[in-house]
């Protein structure tokens, strides 16, 4: 006995004394550890959205009311709007939770290190998005997916008391296993990680945290659902001298796609016009109209996996398909610009199908015999790829989903061609042009921290003017005092240009100059910035000038001033935050 | 700062015969007509009278230096213009004008503007360098003076 004791005492010891002078493996396991608890939750949170989604969609649809219980479906169809007014409410009962959504928003909050994410904002958008999606819009659950997986994977690094940079690397981990683990896709879960979340960036040191989280997510989702595919696809046949057909099929997704984006960009525009920063309100509205389409054309009821289903049961004629097609994509691209909560991952599916099966169809008019399910699904990679700028995710998503290696060959060609096509003709993809649009270009190599500072935050509201027509003489005292220059008004106050110091020195030169000069004849013209402008951009307009203040104006009046130095410190002060944050008052 | 001959040509030097500072000015800037100074010699010379309006650019001892900083002036130069009766030109010290020197500049050429509006004034506050200008009977006899000025 006591000899077991001794034995045992000195495996504890053996093993505590490995533990304690090995620090760098302690963290590979403790890494291993997080990731995989992280990839479970993350599982799990995106199993229990699936089912609130699948039980709002089975229990409240409108064609299974109207098959059961006699309900004549258009008293059914009222169900989206039922939802869109519950999702209004909810956005305005929770207005900070709900301001960020999708998956740009996840990619922000990484970039930026806007991190820990709050559980409270991350249940919120399960909540939300279940709502959404269950009740009927056509939008898909990856991008509220992402937000859970990568918030439960914030809330869980913030519990270990992780540093922020590995914080963000558990974030990342969390958004690709709930991925893995919505689309029973843990390959493709990764590599959207690494598209999507990542940007690319294959040095990135989540690399191994997300995909040992997407395996655990993915073994959850399996353990839940079991071995069901998303999908029922029937037998199809490829034939690879096809060729040219399939790669004039990925020409077709990559200009559906930048139709599609057009689209969405004018109704944005529209959206902002009529409701400016409020544009949730229009969801009500949308929803009746959604409603009434939803009479005449169940189908386009809810994410697309029934249609998609269907269209590959060859269960619609080519008429039906088209008109399915147009209204699928008309009320995608309105859903989503309300900001309602919901991606285009599956919505591309669904539009990658019709495109596909269309295409086949309507070349066998001219006398080609194509195989249209085969060309669904070939369609089905080349949209996912071209929308969503995703090729590789494109290429293993349709492969795990239809299990079927002659298939990859032809998604390959027409999801890099969808992408490159999408690509070349708007210089950046449909997240980095988001991003863009909130001043924040991540198409650099490197993301400028100043793109989130805004020129509003560190404004200065007291700055001097002087009339265009004053002599240079009398602007001379006023430059002195002003610190760094002066704004030259007309008559009416109205912004005409600039005066610094600088740009005057050579004029004092020769103090018969100063005589012949007013301050019009050496105003410096330029660009004022305004308050929403981020403080790169002040400090790019700067440089363009030479300059060291440049106005903020409202219209054509000068509302404050911004100065080169202010946007320096801020610089300093931030980057001195992300190093405190990442090294400094957190342990491990 | 190179030589001021670099900023100006035989062509742009004229005795003027107007009498009124505003003619003269158009007299003066039409030597750029044609030339690859200037694009639009209209807007100059309505930049140049805008200008005038404000302020005068009759500094006094006889001189004027009418300019204007516009788009349409591709090249920075200066034109000389003399008048043996003079001009009113609304001077600081209330006597007539009898050298105007015309200075046209591009929209960004900003210090460069400077620096010849400096050397310009640097040559005119020499008295002998002044009186020689206004006797001057050539356009020749014009350019060897400057090139001569220091």
């Amino acid at each position: 006995m006591d000899k077991t004791l001794y034995i045992l005492q000195h495996c504890y010891d053996s093993i505590k004394k490995f533990f304690t002078t090995r620090y760098d493996l302690k963290e590979y396991i403790l890494q291993i550890g997080i990731s995989l608890l992280i990839g479970a939750t993350a599982g799990l949170g995106a199993m229990v959205f699936h089912t609130l989604i699948e039980w709002m969609r089975f229990a409240i649809n409108p064609s299974r009311f109207s098959r059961y219980l006699e309900i004549p479906s258009f008293v059914m169809a009222i169900v989206p709007v039922i939802g869109a007014l519950m999702i209004i409410g909810l956005t305005r009962l929770f207005p900070q939770q709900a301001s960020e959504r999708g998956v740009t928003s996840v990619i922000k909050s990484v970039l930026l290190q806007k991190i820990p994410i709050p559980l409270f904002t991350t249940l919120f958008h399960l909540l939300a998005s279940a709502v959404t999606l269950g009740t009927g819009a056509p939008l898909g659950p990856e991008g509220p997916s992402a937000k859970i997986g990568g918030g439960l994977g914030s809330y869980i690094s913030s519990l270990f008391r992780l540093n922020i940079r590995k914080m963000t690397t558990y974030t990342v981990a969390g958004a690709g296993a709930a991925i893995s683990a919505i689309f029973n896709a843990p390959i493709a879960g990764v590599f959207f990680g690494i598209e999507v979340i990542l940007l690319n960036d294959l040095k990135n040191e989540s690399l191994s945290a997300l995909v040992i989280a997407s395996v655990s997510a993915d073994m959850v989702s399996k353990a839940y659902l079991g071995n069901v595919a998303l999908l029922q696809i029937p037998k199809f046949q490829v034939n690879t001298h096809e060729v040219l057909y399939f790669i004039l099929l990925a020409i077709v997704c990559g200009v559906v796609a930048l139709l599609f984006m057009e689209l969405s960009h004018i109704i944005k525009k529209f959206y902002k016009k009529i409701r400016k920063d409020d544009t949730i309100a229009i969801l009500l509205p949308l929803s009746l109209l959604f409603a009434v389409a939803v009479m005449f054309y169940t189908d386009i009821y809810g994410i697309g996996y029934e249609l998609i289903n269907k269209v590959l049961a060859k269960e619609f004629s080519v008429n039906i398909l088209v008109i399915l097609f147009v209204l699928k994509i008309i009320f995608i691209a309105l859903y989503f610009q309300t900001g309602a909560y919901g991606g285009l991952f599956a919505p591309s599916l669904c539009i990658g199908i019709l495109v596909g099966y269309l295409f086949a169809s309507m070349l066998s008019f001219f006398g080609a015999t194509l195989d249209p399910v085969a060309y669904a699904l070939i369609g089905m990679g080349g949209m996912l790829a071209g929308l969503n700028s995703i090729p590789i995710t494109a290429i293993l998503m349709v492969f795990e989903l239809t299990n079927d290696y002659r298939i990859i060959l032809p998604v390959m060609l027409a999801s890099v061609i969808a992408h490159l096509t999408v690509t070349y003709y708007n210089k950046g993809t449909i997240y980095e042009l988001e991003l863009l649009e909130e001043g924040i270009d991540v198409r650099k190599s490197r993301i400028n921290v100043l793109e989130s500072v805004t020129v509003h935050s560190i404004a200065r509201k007291d700055f001097q003017t002087i009339n265009a027509k004053a002599p240079l003489k009398f602007a001379m005292d006023k430059l002195i005092e002003a610190e760094t220059g002066l704004i030259v008004v007309d008559d009416n106050g109205g912004y005409t240009g600039i005066l610094s110091l600088n740009e005057v020195r050579q004029a004092l030169l020769s103090s018969d100059v100063v005589e012949l000069l007013i301050c019009q004849d050496i105003v410096l013209h330029v660009n004022p910035c305004s308050e929403s402008n981020s403080a790169a951009e002040a400090l790019r307009r700067m440089d363009e000038y030479g300059i060291d203040f440049l106005p903020v104006a409202k219209g054509n009046k000068v509302t404050a001033i911004v100065l080169y130095r202010d946007i320096i410190s801020m610089y300093n002060k931030i980057i001195v935050q992300i190093e405190e944050k990442q090294y400094g008052h957190f342990g491990l | 700062m190179s030589s001021l001959l670099e900023f100006t040509d035989t062509k742009f030097i004229k005795f003027l015969k107007s009498k009124n500072k505003y003619k003269a000015i158009e007299e003066l800037a039409d030597v750029f007509k044609g030339t690859d100074v200037c694009s639009d010699i209209k807007a100059f010379i309505n930049a140049l009278k805008e200008r005038e309006e404000i302020m005068t650019t009759g500094i006094g001892f006889g001189i004027a230096v009418p300019h204007a900083k516009l788009e349409s002036v591709h090249k920075i130069a200066f034109a000389i213009g003399i008048s043996k009766k003079g001009i009113d030109f609304n001077s600081i010290d209330g006597k007539p004008v009898h050298l105007v020197v015309l200075v046209a500049a591009g929209e960004r050429q900003h210090k460069e503007y400077l620096k010849l509006l400096s050397k310009i004034m640097s040559v005119l506050k020499n008295d002998i360098i002044r009186n020689e200008m206004i006797q001057a009977k050539s356009t020749k006899d014009i350019i060897e003076i400057l090139r001569n000025a220091k």
